[in-house]
């Protein structure tokens, strides 16, 4: 009798596992990753590195891995309120870039998912703005990237690309012949700030909306192979500030009127002895106004990974190169940070380097890596080692 | 005298059928599911919610086994080509990127048929003496 009672409990719990008719699944999982890394060789461009010293926002770049570090951590919760709708909250603690311990709170992700056919959805809140296919499916995760190294052309911190965006989208797959798929996305989201870095969350006082599209060809295989092309278009309504350093006070700050459009184009290809990640992307900003200078800011991107899966898919050596190309320092509104009570202009570095090393799969939660990288060009050292101990649940 | 021995013992050996026979496992849906077959790919397809209905418009209701057994790891390398590690990753990711839910473990046979049975859009393995027994619709036999 006991034997059935706990039986008929265990399928009542997989049933409602399988079908939630209401908040009773909650699902937790998180993310994070830490770090040793070393430099030296000396600047990889000397002047880059004076620029970077005097204009600099930090002491070193982005994700230069100096010592131990704590890049951060993430959580993730999921509740299936119906079978058709999901919550998805995902929570950022990072400690300070800047050389502190600081901590900062960050809300990564903040949506409501609604399924209601595969060729239709809809998502609504604060999600990974639907570029290509680094920012939305590795960004930041060290657990799922074979390499260390953050692209710095989706860094949330450098924002050079829309990363998150406020808003509203709507996705969806259409079955193909052989089983492969063409999917979609398109969003409609607060646009970017006054600065590249404070993202309006809760109010845009703009009128300025992106709107953002993706599609994406899926070949089946070992997993999803992905050919596809995103682009967006957008207005920001922001600040000028004539030279790096200089500190304009907001109630005199002369307005600056941009328009931006961007696209991307990925290839990633997963098979069952090797991957390849090949991204590039490429945006335009232009005063809109034209009245003084009518030429456009371009600003590019891309990275290209290949990686073998080999030890029944759990050690991945690789190979990668990521490169960077910004308009001078950055450009009027890439380099625009706020200051106090104001805006400055700070150098943002160009980035161009390659990478080698391993991924190595414990288990399915925990992945260590450890990885060269010379960098070709910008202000940091020429070498750069480090190793990683990666993890998610 | 040895050469015989060693000579019945072949015989004996061709002769026992639970030797040579592999197992076998069977895939599983709700007898109400019009489909009559499913290759190992589209089996994959369904399993891994790459196909999130099923043709008449059901939801896709796969279910996976926490048994770490021998034929867990048949369903997986056979059909799935992914190790168990590999299969956990997919899904964390698939969690992480859009929300999506991974399929309800059941502790055995009894339990997947259970649900098969119950719901129009759940697939699932069993053994296929357990399948067979229950009378549910199999789509797709694996040796292993």
């Amino acid at each position: 009798m006991k034997t059935r009672v706990s039986s008929t409990i265990v399928v009542l719990l997989l049933m409602a596992a399988a079908v939630p008719v209401q908040a009773q699944t909650l699902r937790f999982s998180g993310f994070g990753d830490v770090i040793f890394g070393a430099v030296g060789g000396g600047d990889a461009d000397a002047a880059a590195a004076q620029l970077f010293k005097r204009f600099g926002s930090d002491p070193d770049p982005v994700n230069t891995n100096r010592g131990f570090g704590l890049t951060g951590t993430d959580f993730v919760v999921l509740a299936d309120m119906t079978e058709a709708i999901t919550f998805l909250g995902e929570i950022n603690f990072q400690t300070g870039r800047g050389g502190s311990s600081e901590i900062d709170v960050d809300i990564e992700r903040f949506f409501v998912n609604f399924q209601i056919d595969q060729r239709f959805n809809l998502q609504g809140g604060l999600f990974f703005t639907p570029i290509g296919y680094n920012n939305r499916f590795l960004y930041a995760r060290a657990w799922l990237m074979n390499s260390i190294q953050v692209p710095d052309f989706f860094e949330e911190e450098l924002n050079l690309f829309p990363t998150h965006s406020v808003g509203v989208a709507a996705h969806g797959e259409f079955a193909m012949s052989n089983g492969h798929r063409l999917a979609y996305i398109v969003s409609a989201a607060n646009g970017r700030a006054d600065t590249p870095g404070s993202t309006v969350y809760a109010r845009d006082h703009t009128r300025n909306k992106e709107i953002t599209g993706l599609v994406e060809w899926l070949i089946p295989g070992f997993k999803d192979s992905r050919v596809g092309v995103s682009g967006w278009s957008g207005n920001i309504d922001t600040v000028r500030v004539a030279g790096l350093g200089d500190v304009v006070p907001t109630a005199t700050a002369e307005r600056l009127a941009l328009s931006e459009r961007g696209i991307d184009t990925y290839l990633i290809v997963s098979h069952r002895w090797f991957d390849i990640n090949a991204e590039y992307v490429r945006s335009s900003q232009q005063d809109r106004n034209g009245s003084e200078n009518t030429a456009a800011y371009i600003t590019q991107g891309g990275m290209i990974e290949a990686s073998l899966r080999l030890a029944q898919g759990r050690l991945h050596p690789y190979v990668r190169y990521d490169q960077t190309s910004l308009p001078e320092g950055g450009g009027p509104y890439l380099s625009l940070r706020e200051a106090d009570g104001g805006f400055t202009r700070v150098y943002v570095p160009e980035f161009k380097a390659a990478m080698t090393g391993a991924a190595f799969d414990l288990n399915q939660h925990l992945r260590v890596k450890a990885e060269y990288i010379r960098h070709l060009a910008g202000p940091r050292e020429r070498h750069g080692g480090a190793l990683q101990m990666a993890f998610g649940f | 005298m040895l050469r015989m021995h060693i000579g019945g013992l072949l015989v004996a050996l061709l002769l026992t059928p639970g030797i040579v026979t592999a197992e076998e496992l069977a895939v599983i849906v709700n007898v109400g599911n019009t489909t009559a077959k499913l290759d190992a790919k589209e089996v994959k397809a369904h399993f891994l919610k790459t196909l999130s209905s099923w043709s008449n418009g059901d939801k896709v209701r796969p279910l996976d086994q926490s048994d770490a057994g021998p034929k867990r790891a048949a369903f997986l390398g056979k059909v799935l080509g992914m190790s168990a590690t590999e299969l956990e990753r997919y899904w964390l990711e698939k969690q992480y990127a859009n929300a999506e839910r991974p399929p309800a473990k059941a502790p055995d046979d009894a339990t997947v048929i259970k649900i098969v049975k119950t719901f129009r859009g759940a697939i699932g393995f069993v053994s296929k003496e357990a399948a067979e027994r229950e009378g549910v619709k199999i789509v797709l036999i694996v040796q292993y």
